[in-house]
């Protein structure tokens, strides 16, 4: 590779299997009677197959692949949330998620609780929150809307918050998955200026997204996941030409394992 | 060698004052939840304890003892117990309530049940207000081995602490432990002599409660409040000892059960 910048985040022959009960058992009652007669059967599925990767710093890296390709199993290995079944991460620096819309958020608290809550899960004491706390509630723009318990937070707000927090921390990592896909045009322009001063910067960031137009404009390079194998790695414009390619070409997904859960 | 090994310590002091931060902030949240934000709410968080106090004190002493300090001797016992009750049954559903945040950050999943605990010590120490005012309307004394209570305290946290541990895990994985862990308290409670003294009972019985490791925390803490004796050192110990042990217990049940976390919650 041409870059020379330290290495953040390095994957190793990683692999991810998940275990699938072919019927849900959570309770006791259930797991005797299936334990003993012997109906306690579970489907294998690799959700990750053997992924090696590596990102320096600095680096813009775009995530696309059809639903169920590992995506987002691949993002919360890099963040630390799933550990894989085999193979070695690691990484230096620190790490701001935002999975699913928004970062870790207790649903019961205000959404100035959460700022809190989140900045101290990044690291962040409450002094060191309260500098910051005014620029995130300027930057999400809800300002009225801070002393509300997020539970009754549409998904729009729930990214501005989320994005306004993880963009304020000044991680040496930023990993966003679809969250500007449910914010509105304004919003989602300045997060994408937001974006290119952090990469100036030189935060790096791992960027999952369905639209390709943004995947090519915020990323200069791009993996294209298929069945939890890296299918394809090069420059965002290549990748994203020869994915929309195969998208046209193949609209069903062929992996009999499909699973949208993970 | 030993720069990797001061760099791994440094990152362990590193991961404690983060997660103290965290756990001061889920605490303090908790708290704000109990009192609901306003000034009415802290009151109830107040009176709750106290007229359950009185509930069981009028119940107790009325229909079946007629003894002077009956009351207290009640209130200690059911306010130990209720903290041991309210912390674990609280924190056993702490893991999955929380699948939001586990779901979606890296954090350090023992701070859950961990808040739960210390967040019940805010009705401890209203109940222990209650018990205070008890023993003054009866007009018995507050004795000056009232201030080894802390101490006492931390053998009682470090038990319920292991119990929740070892409780949030178990429900990740078998949702009906709620519902039979609130029969199991149900019957561990009238276990417990806290209505019932132990002398009254039958041999039997007598030996019997010594298995059962609320008996010996009600009894240390009835020395300490209602006798005004120094509790005898093996009973100290044995709440020491049975508090490190649950805590050895459920902290390795937790340790291995937490890494299947998320793909159950």
């Amino acid at each position: 590779m041409e870059n020379e910048n330290p290495v953040l985040i390095e994957l190793k022959d990683v692999s991810m299997m998940f275990r699938l009960p072919t019927q849900k058992v959570d309770n006791i009652k259930e797991f005797f009677i299936k334990a003993v007669t012997r109906k306690l059967k579970y489907r294998e599925f690799l959700a990750l197959d053997n992924i090696n990767l590596t990102v320096r710093k600095g680096e813009s890296l775009g995530l696309i692949g059809r639903n169920g390709a590992g995506k987002s199993t691949l993002l919360k290995i890099i963040a630390g949330i799933l550990t894989p079944t085999k193979g070695k991460v690691s990484v230096n620096g620190s790490i701001a998620p935002l999975i699913n819309l928004g970062a870790g958020f207790d649903h019961e608290a205000t959404a100035q609780e959460n700022v809190y809550l989140n900045g101290a899960i990044l690291g962040f004491s409450r002094k060191e929150m309260e500098k910051k706390y005014n620029r995130i509630v300027d930057f999400s723009e809800l300002k009225d809307f801070m002393n509300v318990p997020i539970k009754n937070f549409s998904s729009g707000m729930l990214a501005r918050l989320g994005f306004a927090i993880a963009v304020d921390v000044e991680p040496d990592i930023l990993l966003v998955d679809e969250v500007l896909a449910v914010g509105d045009a304004p919003f989602r322009k300045k997060c994408h200026e937001r974006i290119d001063e952090m990469r100036n910067k030189g935060t790096t960031y791992i960027f999952v997204s369905h639209s390709l137009d943004q995947v090519k404009r915020l990323c200069t390079h791009t993996i294209w996941l298929k069945n939890g194998r890296i299918f394809m790695y090069g420059p965002s414009k290549e990748v994203c030409a020869a994915y929309e390619e195969d998208c046209k070409k193949n609209p069903n997904i062929e992996h009999d394992d499909f699973s949208g859960a993970f | 060698m030993v720069a990797k090994l001061v760099a791994k310590t440094k990152g362990i002091g590193e991961q404690i004052r983060k997660d103290s931060i965290i756990l001061g902030m889920m605490v303090k949240k908790n708290i704000k939840r109990l009192f609901r934000n306003s000034w009415l709410g802290v009151i109830w968080t107040v009176l709750n304890p106290l007229l359950n106090m009185l509930v069981m004190v009028f119940v107790f002493s009325s229909f079946f003892n007629r003894a002077v300090d009956f009351p207290t001797y009640v209130l200690s016992g059911y306010m130990t117990f209720n903290f041991m009750r309210g912390s674990t049954s609280q924190a056993l559903t702490s893991i999955v309530n929380n699948r939001g945040i586990i779901n979606k950050v890296k954090i350090s999943t023992h701070l859950f049940p961990m808040a739960d605990v210390f967040t019940d010590l805010v009705s401890y120490g209203f109940s222990f207000i209650a018990l205070l005012l008890v023993i003054l309307v009866s007009k018995r004394p507050i004795f000056l081995t009232t201030l080894f209570v802390p101490v006492y305290l931390i053998s009682l946290i470090m038990f319920s602490l292991g119990l929740a541990l070892l409780l949030s895990t178990l429900y990740v994985y078998f949702r009906d432990i709620k519902h039979l862990y609130g029969v199991f308290c149900t019957l561990w409670m009238y276990s417990t002599p806290l209505f019932w003294a132990v002398e009254n009972m039958r041999p039997i019985v007598q030996s019997f409660v010594q298995f059962n490791p609320m008996y010996w925390y009600v009894t240390v803490f009835r020395s300490l409040m209602q006798d005004g004796v120094m509790p005898d050192a093996f009973s100290v110990l044995l709440c020491f000892g049975m508090g490190a042990a649950m805590m050895i217990i459920g902290g390795a049940v937790f340790r291995f059960g937490q890494k299947k976390f998320i793909l159950y919650i």
